[in-house]
């Protein structure tokens, strides 16, 4: 077994909005093995984003993790002091948007902000070396004529220019850890073709591990090993690509898995999930996704379901895989 | 796993399919919080902007009744009882003609309230009017009228009332001693008169580029389309949509030039230009009460304090009502 | 095709906006640049394209949004290319908009009845007070809204809620055709099929024509009976859909179909995707000749040099391009 990259337990992150807590992410754990690429998927208010961003110590007022623990390397994220802390965020792990705006500063060039990142995980190094390694850098990433774009500013660059400096930034630090959050989710396809094949190449090369926040099942299938699906602050199942897509056991994904269009055929209709998203301020006491479950127990309701695993580490959190649920004649619908 | 101890004892029958009902007892929107109630909410939890607010109250509560309550008149002049300090009978004390000061003060109070309140709404009406149409129309109709904001921005008080005064005193003294001019004219006299077309004519702009800005804004979003393409009038959308939508900016505006309107009043009375006598204001109650300021300066602080206090909690409850109306202006 | 009659004759439409540039001299946008397309009554016309393609540009200016730089539309045989504002309003009524953004396209500060009776008050379809309140509750109804919350606003809705709000708008002036402008793009995916078949309902129990403007290609398959292409303010392909998915002529069609993500592991790592090159032109100053033949992998130098033509290569499949057939 290989000694795990990152390791999530029991992660509690809270919003203390006026209108009252805002349980964004409410005890998601998982591990991530290096090298992996790992999917997270969830629609808007689901936690994926919170969950990641908690990694990087991102999460501010009036957001708190209120809960559980997060080990980089075998080593406590939040007991870190400045230093290691400094080193972790960009050398170990590093981060990118959806919005490369968030991440390039409009009044330097890229080649000044390429060259911090770089000091900060070398330290002192020549001028000479920081310019050979930009260029590296921003031809790894699919630049062209890199010596130019060095001493030019964000604007100059196009969308897709702009996601792939960004993504130059983010390896600067040679990282092991690259957390992308719905990095093509503003682009048109075929730059998001571009970009995900650029991920792909990068991730070959420097052999780090992925993790991708997205809420397009087709980039997971496209780009993850293991999947987690996420659904109001909690993880309803997660297990390898493969089980996911071929044998998803909870109803909310399996339901996602049949609404999709691209499978379907003009004329016939599509299969939606009904009711509505959740409302964090107001999640339910059992299942969240309960309201709108279609085999919804009584027992949902009012009590959070428990996890059930098979052999091969599919994990879901429902309850009709309760050796009770089926004792009780209860026929899976497992269309 | 964590949560395994406790499930051990649901019992079976809960692993029963769940009935619609039962689902939907899960899922109640939340109660309906309209926009006002919301706002409500947010300046009820602002404890300056509610002391501010209650301090309105006060001084309007006194402003209104507190000359009724006294039993002298604001111009009644009682021989004997010249400058007399504040005691029992006169808590205020008494000017040099031996008038009630507590009586003036609240009548100088008054009229500074409704000199504000008036300016405030003649000042919304002209900048709302001026600031939509320029906002909506956009290109060189915009530009245009613009420019002549910026021109009436740059022209100076003083100059205009002094000059209006001069203008107006004789058509408004013919006006006011004809028949049919309103009593209440009459009562308020030529300054004070030139005082409301100054305001009315100067103040708008802030309002007005307010406005324009908002709408300016407002009618890119694609409700204003949608409503185009429902075949919409113009009128309809501005009254419909774009003033509804920056209603809050506009009182909080409004709020903030009522104020602003007291201390140009006060400001020109102090300087002769405001109130005839005998009327009061608190600006004219503070210049007279100069002359004695060595012997007698509580003739001064009272008026005086009265419109710091007006003042002061006027804008703090502006504030206030800038944050719980509009969030985002927050800075 | 559900009807050969033409319900909306576009001609040689172009719409061009002018701006400065950031050193303040005078340039124009070709948004949409010569155009011709027919909409049939009762069908689902698609259009794809990148942003910057002019496919929500092309939507607005049908409806007449903007004033045309040129060409010409027909509704039901009426040029309405003209129109002044009180003639045009009666085919405002028939021609309506849904929009892509649920939260920027309702009014604040109306309740959802307001919304939706807005729409009834300006085309007076409502005769008393009472009429109107039945039609919007039936509206709201047929969208499948909870009635009871028509006194409440937008914003305490979810997306799907507030799509299903803006098309009871939309059809609350009982029009022939709608522009349905990305009406899924911003919803939650769990969402999303339930607003395709909401519009599809609509469609059927009411007649209405489509024009669905989409970059995902997957929602086009399953909703449109054609598919136009759009480049940079032209029409690259248009045919029907189930022949464009099997048998794009275009390269520019080819690369977006295999780029589009496909939900299933498996056949996501064995496809072969044709990746572009770089992206889309700015519209200020296209390419000369063929408008793609910066990013398409077949380029010669024929494409820099002449316009190909938009041509029928027999069954009703359109193709803008000088190789077709040998690519």
């Amino acid at each position: 077994m290989v000694k795990e990259l990152l390791k999530i337990n029991d992660l509690k992150v809270s919003f203390f909005t006026p209108a009252g807590e805002v349980k964004a992410v409410n005890g998601i754990s998982y591990t991530l093995e290096p090298g992996k690429v790992l999917g997270i998927v969830g629609e808007s208010g689901s936690g994926k984003s919170v969950s990641s961003y908690s990694i990087m110590g991102l999460i501010d007022k009036p957001g708190k993790i209120v809960w559980g623990s997060i080990t980089f390397n075998g080593k406590d994220v939040s007991a870190m002091n400045r230093s290691e802390r400094l080193n972790f965020s960009g050398n170990e792990v590093a981060m990118i948007f959806q919005d490369p705006m968030t991440c390039l500063n409009p009044v330097f060039t890229v080649g000044n902000q390429l060259a911090e990142s770089l000091r900060h995980k070398y330290g002192k190094i020549s001028k000479e070396e920081v310019r050979k390694r930009s260029i590296e850098l921003l031809t790894l990433v699919g630049i062209n004529v890199p010596e130019k774009r060095l001493s030019q500013y964000p604007h100059e660059f196009s969308g897709g220019m702009r996601q792939r400096a960004m993504i130059a930034m983010a390896l600067a630090g040679a990282p092991k850890l690259l957390i992308a959050d719905e990095p093509t989710t503003a682009l048109d396809v075929t730059i998001q073709a571009q970009i995900l094949e650029l991920l792909k190449d990068i991730q070959k090369k420097t052999g780090m591990a992925i993790v991708l926040i997205t809420h397009d099942l087709g980039i997971v299938a496209d780009m993850a090993d293991d999947v987690i699906v996420m659904y109001g602050g909690r993880i309803v199942e997660q297990g390898s690509v493969y089980s996911i897509f071929h044998n998803s056991r909870h109803p909310y994904t399996k339901g996602l898995i049949r609404s999709l269009p691209d499978l379907k055929k003009r004329g016939e209709k599509l299969i939606p999930i009904k009711g509505n998203p959740i409302d964090l301020l107001n999640l339910p006491k059992g299942c969240a996704f309960a309201p709108r479950c279609e085999s919804c127990l009584k027992v949902c309701i009012n009590h959070m379901p428990a996890e059930y695993a098979t052999e091969d580490g599919h994990r879901t959190a429902c309850w009709l895989y309760d050796e009770r649920a089926n004792n009780s004649g209860e026929v899976k619908n497992n269309g | 796993m964590r949560e395994m101890d406790n499930t051990a004892v649901l019992e079976n029958k809960l692993f029963m399919p769940a009935t619609e009902s039962e689902k939907a007892t899960v899922e109640i929107m939340r109660p309906s919080v309209g926009y006002w109630k919301d706002a409500w909410r947010r300046l009820r939890a602002n404890k300056v902007a509610i002391g501010a607010l209650v301090v309105i109250l006060l001084v309007l509560l006194a402003a209104v009744i507190g000359p009724m309550l006294s039993p002298y008149k604001y111009d009644q002049i009682i021989k004997g009882s010249e400058n007399l300090s504040p005691n029992v009978q006169h808590i205020f004390g008494t000017d040099s003609l031996g008038r009630d000061l507590f009586t003036r003060t609240m009548i100088g109070a008054r009229i500074s309230i409704a000199v504000g309140v008036v300016a405030a709404i003649m000042i919304s009406i002209i900048g709302i009017l001026y600031g939509a149409v320029s906002g909506f129309l956009g290109g060189w109709a915009d530009i245009v009228m613009m420019r002549i904001v910026d021109i009436v921005y740059s022209v100076p008080t003083v100059l205009i009332v002094i000059l209006l005064q001069v203008v107006l005193k004789d058509p408004i003294d013919k006006y006011l001693s004809s028949a049919n001019s309103p009593a209440f004219l009459k009562g308020l006299g030529v300054g004070l008169i030139s005082i409301f077309f100054v305001l009315a004519l100067l103040y708008w702009v802030d309002m007005a580029r307010i406005v324009r800005g908002q709408i300016l804004a407002l009618k890119e979003q694609e409700y204003v389309l949608a409503a185009k393409v429902l075949g919409a009038s113009s009128r309809d959308i501005i009254s419909k949509h774009l003033i509804p939508n920056c209603i809050g900016q506009i009182i909080v505006v409004a709020t903030l030039k009522i104020p602003e309107a007291i201390f140009v009043e006060s400001f020109l009375s102090f300087i002769g230009l405001g109130v005839s006598i005998p009327m009061a204001s608190l600006g004219s109650l503070s210049q007279a009460a100069l002359k004695g300021i060595y012997s007698y300066p509580y003739m001064l602080i009272f008026p005086a304090a009265t419109i710091s206090v007006i003042i002061l909690s006027m804008n703090l409850f502006g504030d206030g009502l800038r944050d719980a109306l509009d969030p985002r202006m927050k800075k | 095709m559900v009807n050969s009659e033409v319900l909306l004759e576009v001609n040689n439409l172009k719409q061009y906006f002018h701006i400065r540039n950031n050193l303040g001299e005078k340039a124009s946008v070709k948004a949409v640049d010569d155009v011709t397309f027919n909409i049939y009554r009762g069908e689902t016309l698609g259009l794809v394209g990148e942003s910057g393609s002019g496919k929500t540009t092309l939507g607005r200016s049908i409806l007449r949004i903007y004033d045309l730089t040129d060409g010409r539309i027909k509704f039901s045989g009426v040029d309405i290319t003209k129109l002044r504002k009180d003639k045009l309003l009666p085919y405002r009524k028939k021609m309506q908009y849904i929009f892509q953004d649920p939260y920027a396209s309702l009014d604040p500060r109306m309740t959802v009845s307001d919304i939706v009776g807005e729409a009834l008050d300006i085309h007076k379809l409502a005769s008393s007070k009472k009429d109107r309140e039945d039609k919007i509750r039936d509206l709201l109804k047929l969208v499948g809204l909870n009635t009871e919350h028509s006194s409440r606003y937008p914003h305490e809705f979810s997306g799907g809620q507030r799509q299903r709000i803006g098309i009871a708008r939309a059809i609350a002036v009982e029009p022939e055709f709608i522009v349905c402008d990305e009406p899924v793009s911003a919803l939650d995916v769990s969402i999303r099929a339930q607003i395709i078949n909401t519009l599809e309902e609509m469609q059927e129990r009411l007649n209405l024509t489509y024009l669905f403007i989409s970059h995902d290609l997957g929602v086009v398959r399953h909703t449109c009976d054609r598919v136009g292409v759009m480049y940079l303010g032209h029409f690259v392909e248009l045919v029907e859909s189930e022949e464009l998915y099997k048998n794009p002529l275009h390269p520019y069609t080819q690369a977006l179909l295999t780029a589009i993500p496909e939900p299933d592991p498996e056949m996501a790592k064995k496809r072969n995707r044709i990746i572009l090159k770089g992206e889309i032109p700015s519209p200020v100053n296209p390419p000369s000749g063929c408008k793609f033949r910066t990013r398409c992998p077949f380029a010669k130098d024929l494409c820099s040099q002449q316009i190909p033509e938009f041509k029928d290569q027999g069954n009703g499949h359109y193709v803008a391009c000088h190789f077709t057939g040998k690519i």
